[in-house]
């Protein structure tokens, strides 16, 4: 059994995004249950695949202005999950490219503690190393 | 009967076994005679089937073809089957009716975005009466199926999920 001693880093193109609170990918692979006027379940249709995830970066990253920037531009980048030191996670890395963000909140403003900012993005591909 | 059975429905040789809809239309022609208060019954209207399909798999485009051929889509499919068309139309057969003498009339292939690695088929076919042989076998055909399905179960069970212990409760 593992021990969990990995510390993993996000990078947006060739910068690093630190610190980073959560970085939560989704894979949205949707199939539709057939079923026919003689029998119920008898296949599945596959329905266009998509991928998104999910940024929480408190806002003393630099990484949340250029975040910013690039969903007030519309403009792709491209983001690299990836083990930093250690090997305990399943995968070496997984690779979003062709993202653009969705939405954006740059900045909530709370009493204690850091601003969040967090952004929901989607890519276009998704590769994964195991 | 047991929810992995899945008959398909056959329109000639070509299996469908994604059936979403099939609807039957027919009737008989009644009309009214002017200054009267009689109607005349004149003869039966032309009974329609139409279908609503998913073709699926790698042999859809197969499945395409097929049906196409059946509808005579091209002026030298028509040439190659006339003398069969002659004696006998498209059987259709299903839990629904079995009608014989039946052509295709609309047929419709639509490839979605919705659906990958399918078609959607869309089919009329209107019912062509060769010869009164063929109409009585196709109407004694209809009435055991209407006979046999009374007899036994049919469709799902309310709970698909098959259960191999036990018996009744």
């Amino acid at each position: 059994m593992a021990d969990w001693n990995t510390r993993l880093e996000v990078k947006l193109g060739d910068n690093t995004i630190t610190p980073i609170s959560t970085f939560t990918p989704t894979f949205n692979v949707p199939h539709t249950v057939l079923h026919s006027i003689e029998a119920d379940n008898v296949g599945f249709v596959r329905q266009p695949f998509t991928f998104t995830f999910t940024m929480g970066v408190p806002a003393v990253a630099a990484a949340v202005a250029d975040l910013t920037e690039l969903a007030a531009n519309g403009t792709e980048f491209q983001v690299v999950v990836a083990e930093k030191k250690g090997t305990d996670w399943a995968f070496n890395a997984i690779k979003f490219a062709r993202c653009v963000i969705t939405s954006a909140n740059p900045s909530n403003v709370v009493v204690d503690g850091v601003p969040q900012a967090s952004f929901t993005c989607l890519a276009l591909s998704v590769g994964l190393e195991a | 009967m047991a929810a992995t059975v899945n008959p398909p429905v056959l329109v000639g040789p070509v299996p469908l076994l994604y059936v979403q809809s099939m609807v039957v239309t027919e009737g008989y022609r009644i009309e009214r005679i002017m200054g009267s208060r009689f109607s005349q019954a004149t003869q039966p209207t032309r009974k329609t089937i139409a279908i609503d399909a998913v073709l699926l798999g790698p042999t859809r485009l197969v499945q395409k073809k097929a049906l196409e051929a059946l509808a005579l889509t091209s002026r030298l499919l028509v040439a190659a089957a006339a003398p069969l068309l002659r004696s006998t139309g498209i059987p259709v057969v299903s839990g629904l009716t079995i009608s014989l003498d039946m052509q295709i009339t609309d047929l419709k292939f639509t490839q979605s975005v919705a659906k990958r690695d399918a078609l959607d088929v869309s089919m009329t076919l209107q019912q062509v009466p060769r010869t009164t042989l063929t109409a009585i076998i196709g109407e004694v055909a209809d009435l055991s199926l209407a006979a046999v399905t009374a007899a036994i179960p049919s469709g799902p069970a309310a709970n698909p999920i098959p259960r191999s212990l036990g018996g009744l409760l």
